[in-house]
């Protein structure tokens, strides 16, 4: 009654990859060990892990967004940011964060591929002024995304995790968390704003954000 | 007001807008609102695999990347999927957004070689790989049903090909048990089919039994004899071989010299002797055989040359 989906052009570079694409801890490790050895074999998984992120970003963008274009717009896009990661990854500060860098420059890319389809509005035939549409968003890997803000509230202290996972991963709101944990209101809250706070400065969701 | 900009993603929505005004008219504070919502977005970015209502990002998410790779997704991952699968069987409305999305990825990947991009973009080659097993074609989504069935049939393959492995080592296991005199030994129908004579189940011997009635039980009792669980572990009844013996005997001492039927029993006897590990008179009786050089004379001596390979008993 229902069939599964699979890509055959993707899945094909995929399948060459020896994790799957979501375990970032590991081609952060395969970077890292290019970056201090230049091993051929890990600049390979690195190449890899790469191509198919990028790909799988606007793959999905493309898919989900009407106002971008076709095919041809896509395997552009891919080219010039694989290239962009390839020519600038020798610098990237924090070789532990590789993949949360490779996000935010597809992420910017996608941002300024969407402004450049932005329409402009003339209000006037004659010297009018030009009113840009609402500014576009663009979003980060979802997977990605899920998963540092995972870690993040795993690395918080014990006492603070289950509020913070229902709060800020579940999007619970204060009331729910009151029935759910038995804790009072002025608690929760309480736990809820130290969580963020710490979590505002947690090294992963900052490298997201393009801060280090 | 500074705090409350600082935690701004966990204000209420009326709290936010409160802060949003008051920043309004104080713009020196613009920098940390803005900061404080850029944090707000990325943790609703970070919700959009847990919502109870998957948006076309997670959607899209979980078309591309379900079934990516051959690898199994972490389990985080797997569950968030779990997650959309079970929304997607619930929600007829959702499906149909989902093959919207699924459609418009193939259209999109339709026609792009990605091997071929990443071989030129990276100077790798890849490895040459079975080509995949699915269309690139955009449809509705999985059942969890047919998920489960998947994993089930995996474990009934596994089972299958175990017992068939188990099978295989018994049968060998049991060919190797046998005596290399039984294999050689080994009586087929081909055996009983006495020239033109024509067996028939034999009832109890008469008060004079003839060489044909003789024959006939003797075969009768060698047909008995041979017992195997399943095809496996072949025996022979040691009582019944021994009183077939003792009627071939009778029939080859019965019948006139050369004749058909003392040669057949002669040959049986050989093959009985065999089971029995008597090789020298297993030797005896088909040597009776082989100097006739007529009826069964070349299988007898087929026989007694394989004999001569066997290891000495």
């Amino acid at each position: 009654m229902a069939f599964p989906t699979l890509f055959r052009s993707l899945d094909a570079v995929a399948r060459a990859l020896p994790f799957h694409l979501n375990e970032t801890d590991k081609v952060n490790r395969a970077f890292r060990r290019w970056r201090r050895t230049d091993a051929a074999q890990a600049l390979y998984v690195v190449d890899l892990w790469t191509y198919c992120f990028v790909r799988r970003y606007f793959l999905v963008k493309f898919s989900r967004d009407p106002a971008c274009g076709g095919a041809a717009d896509l395997e552009e896009l891919i080219e010039q940011v694989y290239a962009r990661v390839q020519e600038h990854r020798s610098t990237v500060a924090d070789t532990t964060r590789y993949a949360s860098w490779v996000s935010v420059v597809c992420k910017n890319a996608f941002l300024n591929y969407l402004r450049s389809l932005t329409p402009t509005v003339s209000i006037d035939q004659e010297n009018g002024p030009q009113l840009r549409a609402e500014a576009p968003e663009a979003t980060l890997d979802a997977g990605l995304v899920y998963e540092g803000l995972r870690q993040a509230v795993a690395r918080l202290p014990g006492y603070l995790r289950q509020i913070a996972r229902l709060r800020l991963l579940e999007a619970c709101s204060y009331r729910d968390i009151e029935r759910i944990t038995g804790r009072d209101l002025p608690t929760i809250r309480s736990y809820v704003n130290r969580a963020i706070v710490k979590i505002r400065s947690d090294p992963q969701l900052l490298a997201f954000l393009g801060r280090s | 007001m500074e705090e409350k900009i600082l935690l701004y993603s966990a204000l209420e929505p009326a709290e936010q807008r409160d802060v949003e005004h008051y920043v309004q008219a104080h713009p020196e504070l613009a920098t940390m609102l803005e900061d404080a919502k850029a944090f707000e977005r990325l943790l609703r970015e970070a919700r959009l695999l847990e919502a109870d209502q998957p948006g076309d990002d997670a959607l899209a998410y979980y078309a591309v990347t379900h079934r990516l790779g051959g690898h199994p997704a972490p389990a985080w991952l797997q569950d968030a999927f779990d997650r959309i699968e079970a929304r997607l069987q619930a929600d007829p409305a959702l499906a149909a957004r989902y093959e919207h999305l699924a459609r418009r990825i193939a259209e999109l990947e339709a026609g792009h070689d990605a091997v071929e991009q990443f071989e030129r973009l990276t100077g790798h080659r890849l490895p040459p790989s079975a080509p995949a097993s699915l269309p690139a074609a955009a449809v509705r989504p999985p059942a969890r049903r047919p998920l489960r069935l998947l994993r089930a049939r995996r474990w009934i393959v596994a089972a299958a090909v175990a017992l068939v492995a188990l099978v295989g080592a018994l049968w060998l296991a049991g060919r190797l048990a046998v005596p290399p005199s039984h294999r050689l030994a080994a009586l087929d129908p081909a055996d009983f089919e006495a020239g033109d004579l024509r067996l028939r189940s034999a009832g109890p011997l008469p008060a004079t039994p003839s060489a044909d009635d003789r024959y006939r039980q003797a075969v009768a009792l060698l047909r008995q004899a041979r017992t195997a669980t399943l095809g496996l572990f072949p025996r022979y009844d040691a009582a019944r071989l021994a009183e077939a013996a003792v009627l071939l005997e009778g029939v080859a001492g019965q019948e006139a010299e050369g004749a058909p039927l003392q040669l057949e029993a002669y040959y049986l006897l050989g093959k009985v002797r065999l089971l029995q590990q008597d090789r020298a008179g297993a030797e005896a009786a088909l040597r009776q055989v082989v100097e006739r050089a007529d009826w069964r004379a070349a299988e007898a001596a087929a026989l007694l040359e394989k004999m001569d390979a066997l290891p000495g008993q």
